[in-house]
């Protein structure tokens, strides 16, 4: 993985982000929080891709503790089967650090939770006040 | 979307897809899968089958509480961590028991399998829930 | 069941009870009071254990393991002190909630009121039982936080609001005083256990030593003094009235402002022997007795009087405690311990006839009552005995207390030498000439007289029996204690004492001991006390006219001004920091975090940019990353909502493509389903949002949030290409942790779910929470809609 067109691509979703929530119409702002998290999950999983050579998936050799980290992903036959002409045997390659999988994993799934509850709550949002202009949302200035 | 064959590739994909993500669930704790991603897959091939049929058909004779489903599911989820305090352990002290059985050779039971089941029905549950709600909405 | 079990139940079990008070409540409607008097009994019966055990001389001492890491465990301590607190605040509070059963209407929130007595008695329980000090000031503080709940029970009352703040501002800013003081204390001998500190006289000698040690008094003692309204703090007790009266008579006279004169009494052996303890704790205690006495003249409510009192009644403890000389480190205790036990039942006895009396008139003006003793006449009776054992009228039991006040006043000024010897003792008899004029007024004022017709009701008669004979009881025990005091005294008084002085004490208290020189000195306050109270009116009458002339005089005045102040002052910085628009929060975020980058941006000047920058670009890595930007620009720039929409799920199946190249599986197909969802989550709100709104951007605009998004896009690109290059030496992956230890310690291969299910459970319980909050979030946004119109 080149680091250096990976960095530049996530800078650049991160600016296309900001200058999305920067703008008045809500549903420009909900897309600019999508984008944003997409570069956010990139950024982080990112961090780990050069962390070194780390395996999601630990192969054992039958007992229970004994834990070796190899190169392969899966663990059993039938998978190494059907994975097989995609990797060719032995291929060794850097993985994701695991702990940062774990966050981006979670990240995800809540992200698409949040950002329904945003979307319904700019949805009624037009409905009280006809509008998808924040800046005309007066009343909630409190 | 409602073409004929989008239906029949429905009827053959949703019960394959439900099996997948339950094996998927399973598998979690040695292989790539969980409760996350199971849930995830399980509430998208629900949401596939009341894109295609429609909401108001699936609701006619398919329609579960999808709110009792993740309600359950932060049950188990908190009941699991909370457990290991009753057997005099810190919260979320997990408990790994190999067992052996006559077809299945070694099984493994993991209290954290138990936690996984809980955020699986929570993903599949909220998901759901929301997909409806705004689904129903008019 | 052993005593250490019975004690830590005692604490929990009001908690539990009180969480499960509403499921309850279902079934017995408004009979809920009988099971909150039987969860008080339950305590009360669970005490007394304790205190079998404590009579026998052996001190309950154990813990529970709480927060191991930083030497702070959930340890439980019962000696003679604590006992008797124990028993006095579930007894009174059995009486009390019996009592609350007719008192307070059905139409009431009974749970929430039952629920919050039960919190504040195992509360209470728990300050009394507490073993180390961090334990003590969290349940001294849940005290305060259940008392502003009790007294802001009538939310409605602006009043009550008002009382509730105060008493929460004073009484919680005094506990965080009172921490101070626990931390410096720790600080001299590393420890927050309070047992070790008294058992260990070496200890209490190095704290006398230190150059702490009076910072680290006046600390605590105005913890002490805020909560049980001594000196300047007692402004908030007369407000703490407009709770509900069983309420006041439970903390406002019985318990919770007793927490105080506990902690002073809990603290003695440490602190006491010194000038600065005599002069803090009985200086103030003196000035508060006379000045809260006199100020009771004034009051018309009689809740108010009752309210001035018990300052005053609190003030004498205080006194008592503070009475010591480096020889004789403990000459009130005894007397103070004895007084606070007949306190209690007579100042409860008072509050609940004056409950009964509010309640039967509709009025707690006493200018409006009069001559009610023929329409009440066994509430008449318990009124008389309560206010006469408050007077210090023999064989009541505050007789016997006072007159050991007297006593120890005597040998306090004797111990002190000239011109003390008259000042203490004179002192102490015009404050008990100023409580027997108020408790002549409150027995005169309602009672005697004659009744005026037009400002009471028509029928006016006693209460039923579920009022009258929790009050009664108290009665008989102001009676018991003071014909026979050997009971109370060898059972309660003297552990109780011992606890406070650390060594066998015999005492022998009689109603009737020879014409002692203290005998004189009562027979001189009852002979003052009717001589102020023929002027009783007067006196008043030139305080409210003092008041009216002077109103800066007062330390409500400063109070009130110091809150509105507060309040302009806050209100002012909030409208300023939150100007309500959108916009401006997320640029000043923004350029808050460029701010943040830019100074180590410019401290690293050289070394931002790595030399080896990489631009050997494979073909397949290139594709991706241009199709990302581009669906990127999509969503950004495609003027209608569809087109965007289906352009930003684009991008998220390229960043899905992107983690299987990166190998990462799990990521990879949850990141495809999920996008997927969300994809027809989005569409399906998003074609009830007509695009009506278009925002036009002026060039000035434009470059504005050009630069803001592109100095954004800097810093990430700064920040990015040097985090990866890889964790540089000194810095280890977490990773290396969960790799070693996923299979041994969690049995699993995935490392990923692992980490997820087991190694960060607690995260993932909070995350699925969150995923559950989203999901009745959108339900309740949809279905708010319906209640409205």
């Amino acid at each position: 993985m080149n680091n250096t067109l990976l960095s530049l691509t996530i800078a650049i979703l991160f600016g296309i982000g900001t200058f999305m929530i920067l703008r008045r119409d809500i549903v420009k702002m909900i897309i600019g929080l999508g984008i944003l998290s997409h570069a956010v999950n990139l950024l982080i999983v990112s961090t780990g891709v050069f962390a070194g050579t780390k395996v999601p998936i630990i192969a054992d050799d039958g007992g229970h503790g004994a834990a070796e980290v190899t190169g392969t992903i899966f663990n059993d036959v039938l998978s190494e089967n059907i994975l097989a002409p995609v990797l060719a045997a032995g291929h060794s390659v850097h993985y994701v650090d695991p702990l940062v999988q774990a966050l981006v994993l979670t990240a995800i799934v809540i992200s698409l939770a949040t950002t329904a509850f945003i979307l319904i709550l700019a949805y009624r949002i037009y409905e009280e006040y006809g509008t998808t202009d924040i800046s005309e949302l007066r009343r909630l200035w409190g | 979307m409602t073409t004929v064959i989008t239906k029949t590739v429905t009827k053959i994909c949703l019960p394959l897809v439900i099996l997948f993500s339950i094996s998927l669930l399973l598998a979690g704790h040695n292989n790539p899968g969980g409760g996350f991603i199971g849930g995830v897959m399980f509430a998208a091939v629900i949401a596939l089958t009341y894109v295609v049929f429609g909401l108001d058909h699936i609701k006619s004779f398919f329609n579960p509480d999808w709110g009792n489903w993740f309600a359950f599911g932060l049950l188990l989820a908190s009941l699991t961590a909370f457990a290991a305090l009753a057997f005099g352990h810190n919260f979320f002290r997990s408990a790994v028991e190999f067992l052996h059985l006559p077809f299945f050779g070694e099984v493994e039971l993991v209290s954290a399998g138990l936690f996984d089941i809980g955020v699986y029905f929570v993903v599949i549950g909220s998901l759901l829930f929301i997909f409806k709600n705004v689904g129903d909405d008019r | 069941m052993d005593s250490f079990t019975a004690l830590t139940l005692a604490v929990f079990l009001p908690f539990v009870l009180a969480g499960i008070l509403p499921v309850v409540e279902k079934v017995l409607k408004s009979r809920i009071g009988w099971y909150a008097s039987a969860v008080a009994l339950l305590s009360f019966v669970l005490v007394s254990q304790v205190a079998s055990s404590v009579i026998h001389g052996e001190n309950i001492q154990g813990s529970l393991s709480w927060l191991p890491s930083v030497g702070i465990d959930l340890s439980f301590y019962g000696d003679g002190l604590s006992v008797m607190f124990g028993l006095i605040v579930s007894g009174i509070g059995i009486i009390i909630m019996l009592y609350s059963n007719e008192y307070m209407s059905t139409r009431e929130d009974l749970p929430r009121y039952y629920q919050q007595l039960l919190f504040f008695m195992g509360s209470m329980l728990g300050v009394v039982f507490s073993a180390n000090t961090i334990q003590l000031f969290i349940f001294w503080e849940l005290t305060s936080i259940t008392s502003f709940m009790l007294i802001g029970y009538w939310r409605g009352r602006p009043l009550s609001v008002y009382g509730a703040t105060k008493s929460l501002l004073l009484t919680a800013s005094g506990g965080l005083f009172m921490l101070a003081g626990f931390l410096l204390l720790h600080a001299m001998t590393g420890t927050f256990d309070i047992p070790a500190i008294l058992q260990s006289e070496s200890t209490i000698e190095f704290i006398k030593g230190h150059e702490l040690f009076i910072i680290t008094l006046i600390l605590v003692f105005i913890g002490a003094a805020s909560k049980s309204a001594q000196g300047p703090f007692y402004i908030w007790l007369p407000n703490a009235m407009e709770a509900p009266t069983p309420v006041s008579a439970f903390l406002h006279s019985a318990t919770m402002v007793k927490a105080g004169i506990y902690l002073v009494a809990r603290i003695h052996p440490i602190f006491s022997g010194t000038e600065a303890w005599f002069l803090l704790v009985s200086g103030v205690g003196i000035i508060t007795m006379i000045a809260a006495g006199f100020m009771a003249f004034r009051q018309t409510d009689i809740k108010g009087i009752l309210a001035y009192s018990t300052i005053s009644q609190l003030a004498y403890l205080m006194t008592m405690y503070g009475y010591t000389t480096y020889q004789h480190p403990g000459i009130g205790v005894a007397a103070a311990t004895f007084h606070l036990l007949n306190h209690a039942t007579f100042k409860a006895c008072l509050f609940l006839v004056a409950g009964i009396v509010a309640h039967e008139t509709a009025t707690r003006d006493i200018t409006k009552m009069g001559g009610l003793r023929k329409e009440m006449p066994i509430t008449f009776v318990l009124a008389v005995i309560g206010a006469l054992a408050m007077a210090g009228i023999p064989p009541l039991n505050g007789f016997l207390s006072k007159e050991m006040f007297y006593e120890t006043s005597l040998e306090m000024g004797a111990e002190l030498g000239a011109p003390f010897t008259l000042i203490i003792p004179a002192l102490a008899v015009l404050g008990g000439v100023l409580t027997f004029a108020y408790s002549i007024k409150f027995i005169d004022g309602i009672f005697l007289g004659k009744r005026p017709s037009a400002s009471l009701p028509e029928h006016i008669h006693d209460p039923g029996w579920i009022m009258i004979l929790p009050t009664a009881f108290l009665a008989a025990l102001i009676i018991l204690f003071g014909l026979a005091p050997s009971i109370p005294v060898h059972n309660i008084i003297e552990p109780a004492a011992e606890a406070i002085i650390l060594e066998p004490l015999d005492l022998h208290v009689q109603l009737w001991h020879g014409f002692t020189p203290s005998l004189m000195m009562t027979i001189t306050t009852f002979l003052l006390g009717i001589l102020i109270y023929t002027r009783y009116d007067s006196i008043a009458a030139w305080q409210n006219r003092f008041n009216a002339k002077h109103p800066m005089i007062s330390i409500n005045y400063f109070y009130d001004a110091a809150v509105d102040n507060a309040k302009t002052v806050t209100f002012g910085f909030s409208s300023r920091m939150q100007p309500g628009t959108i916009k401006t929060y997320i640029t000043a975020l923004l350029v808050l975090m460029l701010v943040l980058f830019i100074i180590p941006i410019i401290l690293l000047a050289s070394d931002i940019i790595p030399s080896s920058l990489n631009f050997d670009i494979p073909l397949y890595e290139g594709i991706v990353f241009f199709f990302m930007i581009v669906a990127a620009l999509g969503a950004a720039l495609l003027p209608r909502y569809i087109p965007a929409i289906i352009s930003l799920s684009g991008l998220g199946y390229l960043v899905s493509l992107l983690f299987i190249y990166l190998q990462a599986p799990d990521l990879a197909l949850t990141q495809v389903l999920v996008e997927t969802l969300g994809t027809i989550i989005f569409l399906l709100a998003i074609v009830k949002i007509p695009q009506t709104f278009k925002e036009h951007i002026t060039p000035a605009l434009m470059t504005r949030d050009l630069l803001i998004a592109s100095a954004v896009a800097l810093t990430v690109f700064i920040m990015m290409i040097n985090a990866t290059q890889g964790i540089v030496p000194p810095f280890e992956s977490l990773s290396h942790y969960f790799i070693e230890k996923s299979l041994p310690l969690a049995g699993g291969h995935n490392i990923v779910n692992v980490i997820i299910v087991d190694f960060r459970g607690y995260d993932t319980l909070g995350e699925i929470s969150v995923l559950c909050l989203a999901a009745l979030g959108v339900y309740n946004l949809i279905h708010s809609r319906g209640e409205e119109e």
